[in-house]
Parts: structure tokens; C-alpha cells; sequence
């Protein structure tokens, strides 16, 4: 396991310590003969507790920066760090770990399991991290847990439906219990109101708001409604392979 | 953790796992009843096959057999392992059962005193002491039941229930079952005391006893009472070659013999060794040499010697110590035999290698089918796990998304592979077991309603199907369905592994 995964959330001192740091990322897909260059060079340093908001158009590879700020994808060059450690020393089972116990991820299109119900969805994350036995040793205050932030995002009458039985709303909410059920210490979502009508989406959007004000919660969220980018600290704007601050 | 719950998730909810799960239960199920049943044959077909013989046989191709039979058994009797030895004489006659069924027969003369330690023949019998004790204790019923009003028929029945274990203590022996009056009730014209008759055992299927569909076999009481005339062929080495060598000898029939062997079921029939002997003339008997006119006797004969060895002791090893006392009395007494038709001195796999290795040959032909059926399946398998790591694509993404290990995520799909292993060999095993075990009743049924049927006892030997399973088959066959089912998901699960967890999410 990872030196990460050991060490407590709240190693890192003060507010202002840098989280996730990102500089001269590039990025390209092999297309047939040709290279799509997607990130041309990415420089960005987030801090502990900070809700970040990056805006873009479609295609212009905002949720390609994501995955790769969430050790989801490999880059070409450049260096992405996790509190001060370099993604690239990792082996592939600690990124395993750093998305496990540090990052949430949340989706435009929820991505939930649909054989498993939605407290064994919001679950998913803990049991991946403990073994069976282990699983079983902590279940109580696990479920606990999970029925807690599922209270706390109104699905309490939910826990045993499917996510073919729930709306969009609810479901993203869902995938929202599942993202914070390890308390991870970096929240990503990908345009996560992309899916929902308006009022909807402005709920979802009040959640990630109170998360960052109430828990301090770190978030570097995805969009392309520059309404919806106000509530962050910071908004950026990936434009022609680069982020560049938004102008007001 | 989420393996476990995932895999039993999938289980539960996927059909098209059950129908792999059936795949697999269907072919376990196949290849334990086939193997089963196949198994069980060669393994009744060795044991008939050593209950006809014994451990050894010591014989010579021609019906002459070998003289100085008697010294040769004192001499391999003396062998510290050798637990029984017992002569036989056999050749071919003509069979009349009270002028109702003539038939050409096989006839063996066994001396009974000493064969039941040799061979299977006394357990082959009917009227085996259990049978005798099962008919002296119907006999004590039904006297009791007739104590208190017919005092003398109770007291009659109990006189035929003490007959009856009377002959059981005595067993073996060529006791006929009944009174020497009954006997001379039964043929009261004859000018001969009928009752010094000797007994005679005849095969089962001689007498056309068969099984009937639940395998028992009704002997009606009247087949104890027939008289049976049996006519040989001596081959008494006179020298008047025209002389009529025909001797017809009658005999009671007192008991069948029922070995499971068809072939020897239905051709054999038993009579004492001494008086076949006699009849055959091989018995030790006096001559006048022509040439010197020289009063003589001719030694004692016999066809073979049947050899039974102590527990614990190999026959193969046994095998060149028995050789070498049959050669040295052969070396004393002068070879008197054509030279390629020695005394032979074999173990019974020796003498039946000739049937033994056809069987041998049908298990290879067993293997190769159950390699077959195993490909079968673990292709079925891999290709349904195919569909499901593909169709599972996005869900492969999401669970990697929340941290899941390469390992982690083949450790699904192997342990779905597993478990569907476990659960359909398990099935297969239930469903193995109730269709082995109920074999012959199907295979009754089958032919019953649809007039179908498979297993007839003219090629097959035996007229019961064999119904008993092999621990260690059993364990052989789960094990490998279980395995096929694992390696079957190997490559779906390596696939489901090296997938990118990004590419994974963007499937659609
Ligand atoms: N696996 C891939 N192979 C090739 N091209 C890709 C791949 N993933 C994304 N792209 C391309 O990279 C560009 C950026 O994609 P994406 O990051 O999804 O943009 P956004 O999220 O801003 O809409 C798009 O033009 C897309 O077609
Ligand atoms: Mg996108």
C-alpha cells in the first residue's frame, strides 16, 4: 500500500498547504496517422478546502484534465502530484489506493451499479477497501455512515430501491453518497448538473456548495454553465490545451 | 468484500449465468453417469472375471489335461502364501432336463469341499446357507401359525425347518435339498433307487432364469425336483479309437448358479469333480500294456488347478514360485504334452488378458470423451463470460473508478467462474447420483414407454446396469468441472482487468 493511504487526511497542515498540484501536463490520443492534442501544457495548484470550477467547451478536454488530476488516466509529460508525491512513482495498485481512500469521483451519467441497490452503491468505495473480513468486523459502522450522508442528501427512503427506480436527481445523488463515503480528501465531478433540468441541477449544485462551506471539502468540479461556476473559490477556463483564469 | 457481494449479485441476477450454470451441472451430470456406469462394468467385469478363476490358475489348452495333479497340489498347498487350492475338469455335453429342455452345456466338475476357498462358485449358488436359514425360518413360522390346531403338519415343518439348517451347517456339499423318498416319489416306476442320484448345479440362464425388471429372479419350487441326464465324451487315451466313448450319467438338479456373467450364466453347468473324472475316465485306472502285456495304472487327471493366495500377498509374485513347482514335476515325470501345449501357470489377469484389454481399450475411448466434454465447457464458459465482461464494460470502469485493482477486478470474474464451478458441479453431482442410482429402473421405464433399450446382458455381460459411483471418480470429475469453469474465465477476467478505467466509463 501506498505511503498515501496511511497516512491520516489531515497530514497535510493549514489551509493553504497545496493539495494537487499539476504542471506542464500534455495530452494527446493517437487518432489513425495523427495526434489529437487534447492538453497542450496544464498548470494547476489546488489547495486544501478550495472549490475550483473549470469551464470549457465540449471537446476541449475537460474531462480528460479531470481524469487524469484523479490518477484515472496516464498523461504524456509533464508531473501531476497528490500531497507532494509524484503520480508517476506510483505503481498502478497505489493509484488504485489514492482513488480509493483520497479521491470521490462523481459523473455526469451517475454511473451506478445497477444490480446493486443504493446503500450498496454508496457502499462500493468501502467495500473495495476492506477485505471480507475486515468488511464484516466494521459493517455496522459503515452502513452507519452511509445511511448518514444518504440522510443527509434526502435518499433515506431510498436505501434499498435500484437506481432503475430512481430519478436523475436522486441518482446523482447517489453517486454523491458514493463519492464522499471514504471521506476523500479531493471531490471530482465532471459536469455533474449535465444531465438534469435546471432546478434539479441547482440542487445538486446547493449540495457541492454546503459540502465545501460546512466540511471544508476540496473540490475541482467540471462544467460548462458558467452560472453554475459561481459558486466555486476559482474558476478557470480550459481553452486550446491551457488553463487560463476565467475573465468576469 | 465487493467481490463476493458483486459475484452472488451477478449470480442472482444475470440469467445468462444460469445458463452456464446449467452447462456446467448438465456436463458434470453427463460425464458421471456415463463414467459411473462405464466404471462400474469394468470393475464388476474384474471382479466376475477373478470370482470365475481365483488369484491363479495353473492349465493346458487340451481336455487331456495333466496328470500327478494331487502331488502338485500338496507341493503349492505347502507354499506359505498359497491359501487354497482346488482341481477342476471341465468339457462339453449334452444336457436333458426331464426331457423338456435338451441343450448342449459346458460341464465343470468342482470338488466342493475345497472350491469355496478358491472361487466365487459357492456364492454363486441359490441355495446358499442364508437361503436355507430364510427357508427354515418360514418354515418355523408357518408351524407355529399351525401349532395350536394341526399339531402333526406343525410338527412336520419344524422336522423341514431342522432338514433345512441341517444342510446349511453341512454347506458345501452336493447334498440334494430333499429326502431320498421324495425323490423316489417323484419317478415311482423307475427300476432304480433314483434317490443315490447326485446332485447337479446348472447355470441360471441354463434353466432360463432371468431378472425381471426389478432385478429379482423367480425360481419356482418345481425346478429343485427335475432329473437331469447329462451325456460326455470320454477322452480316455485307449487305444481302441472306434470304441463308443459316451457315458450318460443322471443327476437330480439341487441348485443354480448364478455368477452375473451371461455367457457363463447360460452355458454352465456344476457337477462333482470325482464323478466327471470317472466318467471321462480320467480317474486313476488299471490297463494292460499291450506290447509288454505289462498290468498298469493310468494316473489321475484333471484340467486345471484353481488357486486362491492368503491376504496380503501378490499374485505376481507368487506366480513364478507355483511355475516352478509345476515344471519340476513335469521334469520328473517326463513331458508328455505337445510343445505348444504346456502346462500353463498364469494369474487370473494372466488368463483373461485377452478380455481385460478390450475393457482396457473402452476406458481410454472414456478418458477421451471426458476431454472432450471438458473443452466443451470451458469454451461455453469463456464464451459467456465474454459476453459479460463485455456487456459489464462501464460497470468494469466504475468499480475501478472507486479504487478496485486490476487483480481486484479479475478476482470477480474468476470467482464467478468458481462459483458457478462449485454450484453446477454440485448440481451435476445431485443429478448424477439420483440418475446413476436409479439406473436400471429408468432404463425399465425407458423401455417400458417408449420401447427403447440400451443395455442388453448378451453384450454387455451383466443383466443389471451398474449403479454405484467411485468416490474418487466423483472427486475427479467436480474437480475438473470445476477447473474448466475457472480456466474458462481466465481469459474474460484478464480482459476485464487490462481494461482502462476511462475507456471503460466512456463504453457505450
Ligand atoms: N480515448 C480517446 N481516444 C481518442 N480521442 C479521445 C479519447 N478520449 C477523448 N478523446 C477526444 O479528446 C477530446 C477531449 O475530450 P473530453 O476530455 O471528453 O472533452 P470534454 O470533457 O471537454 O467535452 C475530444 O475531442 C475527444 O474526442
Ligand atoms: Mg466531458
Amino acid at each position: 500500500m501506498s505511503r498515501l493511504a496511511e497516512q491520516p487526511a489531515s497530514s497535510s497542515a493549514g489551509r493553504d498547504a497545496l493539495l494537487l498540484v499539476a504542471s506542464g501536463v500534455r495530452k494527446s490520443y493517437r487518432m489513425g496517422d495523427s495526434d489529437l492534442q487534447v492538453l497542450r501544457r496544464v498548470d494547476l495548484s489546488v489547495k486544501a478546502g478550495e472549490f475550483i470550477a473549470i469551464e470549457g467547451r465540449s471537446g476541449s478536454g475537460k474531462s480528460t484534465l479531470l481524469h487524469i488530476l484523479g490518477a484515472l488516466e496516464s498523461y504524456d509529460a509533464g508531473s501531476v502530484s497528490f500531497d507532494g508525491q509524484d503520480f508517476s512513482r506510483f505503481s498502478s495498485a497505489q493509484r488504485s489506493a489514492l482513488r480509493n481512500r483520497q479521491f470521490g469521483f462523481v459523473f455526469q451519467f451517475y454511473y451506478l451499479l445497477p444490480e446493486l441497490n443504493v446503500l450498496e452503491n454508496t457502499m462500493l468505495a468501502a467495500m473495495v477497501e476492506h477485505s471480507w473480513l475486515s468488511f464484516h468486523a466494521s459493517k455496522g459502522s459503515l452502513k452507519r455512515h452511509a445511511v448518514d450522508l444518504l440522510k443527509r442528501l434526502g435518499l433515506e427512503e431510498r436505501l434499498r430501491h435500484r437506481p432503475q427506480q430512481l430519478s436523475g436527481g436522486e441518482r446523482q445523488r447517489v453517486a454523491i453518497a458514493r463519492a464522499l463515503m471514504n471521506q476523500p480528501r479531493v471531490l471530482f465531478a465532471d459536469e455533474p448538473t449535465g444531465n438534469l433540468d435546471f432546478d434539479t441541477g441547482r440542487q445538486i449544485m446547493n449540495v457541492l456548495e454546503r459540502l465545501h462551506r460546512q466540511a471544508n471539502q476540496t473540490i475541482i468540479m467540471v462544467t460548462h454553465d458558467r452560472s453554475l461556476a459561481r459558486q466555486a473559490d476559482r474558476i478557470l477556463v480550459l481553452k486550446n490545451g491551457a488553463l487560463e483564469p476565467a475573465q468576469a | 468484500m465487493y467481490k463476493l457481494h458483486l459475484i452472488l449479485k451477478y449470480l442472482r441476477k444475470r440469467r445468462i449465468a444460469w445458463v452456464s450454470l446449467v452447462a456446467v451441472m448438465l456436463c458434470t451430470a453427463m460425464v458421471l453417469v456415463v463414467i459411473s456406469v462405464m466404471g462400474g462394468w469394468l470393475r464388476m467385469f474384474r471382479q466376475t472375471n477373478h470370482a470365475l478363476i481365483g488369484d491363479l490358475i495353473v492349465h493346458r489348452y487340451s481336455l487331456d489335461g495333466f496328470g500327478h495333479y494331487q502331488e502338485m497340489m500338496q507341493d503349492i498347498q505347502k507354499l506359505p502364501e498359497v491359501k487354497a487350492v482346488s482341481p477342476e475338469i471341465h468339457t462339453y455335453a449334452l444336457l436333458n432336463i426331464a426331457n423338456q429342455l435338451r441343450t448342449g452345456v459346458q460341464v465343470v466338475g468342482y470338488d466342493i469341499q475345497t472350491i469355496g476357498q478358491v472361487n466365487g462358485f459357492v456364492s454363486s449358488l441359490h441355495w446358499q446357507p442364508a437361503t436355507l436359514e430364510e427357508k427354515a425360518k418360514e418354515f418355523d413360522r408357518n408351524a407355529s401359525a399351525l401349532a395350536a390346531r394341526v399339531p402333526e403338519d406343525a410338527e412336520m415343518l419344524r422336522g423341514n425347518a431342522q432338514a433345512m439348517r441341517n444342510k446349511a451347517a453341512a454347506f458345501p456339499s452336493w447334498d440334494k435339498p430333499m429326502a431320498g423318498q421324495e425323490y423316489r416319489d417323484l419317478l415311482p416306476n423307475s427300476h432304480v433307487d433314483v434317490s443315490t442320484w447326485p446332485g447337479i448345479v446348472v447355470g441360471s440362464g441354463v434353466i432360463g432364469l432371468r431378472p425381471d425388471e426389478n432385478g429379482v429372479i423367480e425360481r419356482p419350487d418345481f425346478i429343485y425336483r427335475k432329473w437331469v441326464r447329462l451325456t460326455v465324451l470320454n477322452v480316455s487315451e485307449s487305444q481302441d479309437t472306434l470304441a463308443d466313448t459316451r457315458v450318460t450319467r443322471s443327476y437330480w438338479l439341487m441348485d443354480d448358479s448364478k455368477t452375473g456373467v451371461f455367457q457363463v450364466d447360460q452355458n454352465m453347468v456344476y457337477v462333482p469333480f470325482d464323478l466327471l473324472q470317472k466318467d471321462l475316465n480320467m480317474d486313476a485306472r488299471p490297463y494292460t500294456d499291450r506290447r509288454t502285456g505289462e498290468q498298469k495304472t493310468t494316473f489321475a487327471r484333471c484340467n486345471q488347478l484353481l488357486i486362491s493366495l492368503r491376504d496380503g500377498y501378490d499374485m505376481n509374485a507368487v506366480q513364478p514360485k507355483i511355475a516352478k513347482i509345476v515344471d519340476d514335476l513335469e521334469q520328473k515325470y517326463g513331458d508328455l504334452n505337445f510343445p505348444d501345449d504346456v502346462i500353463k501357470t498364469q494369474t487370473w489377469e494372466e488368463k483373461q488378458a485377452d478380455f481385460l484389454a478390450a475393457v482396457e481399450h473402452e476406458k481410454v475411448l472414456l478418458v477421451i470423451l471426458f476431454a472432450i466434454i471438458s473443452v466443451v465447457a470451458v469454451f461455453l464458459i469463456f464464451c459467456i463470460f465474454f459476453m459479460i465482461v463485455v456487456e459489464k464494460t462501464r460497470d468494469i470502469g466504475i468499480i475501478k473508478s472507486v479504487g478496485a485493482t486490476s487483480g481486484g477486478v479479475a478476482g470477480i470474474f474468476l470467482g464467478y467462474g468458481l462459483t458457478i464451478g462449485i454450484i453446477g458441479g454440485a448440481g451435476g453431482l445431485l443429478l448424477g447420483y439420483l440418475v446413476v442410482h436409479n439406473i436400471n429402473w429408468l432404463h425399465a421405464w425407458l423401455a417400458r414407454e417408449l420401447g427403447v433399450k440400451i443395455w442388453d446382458a448378451k453384450t454387455y455381460v451383466f443383466d443389471t446396469i451398474p449403479n454405484t459411483m467411485e468416490l474418487r471418480d466423483v472427486v475427479v470429475i467436480v474437480t475438473v468441472a470445476i477447473l474448466s469453469s475457472v480456466i474458462g474465465a481466465i481469459v474474460p477476467a484478464v480482459r476485464a482487468a487490462r481494461m482502462n478505467p476511462v475507456e471503460a466509463l466512456r463504453w457505450e
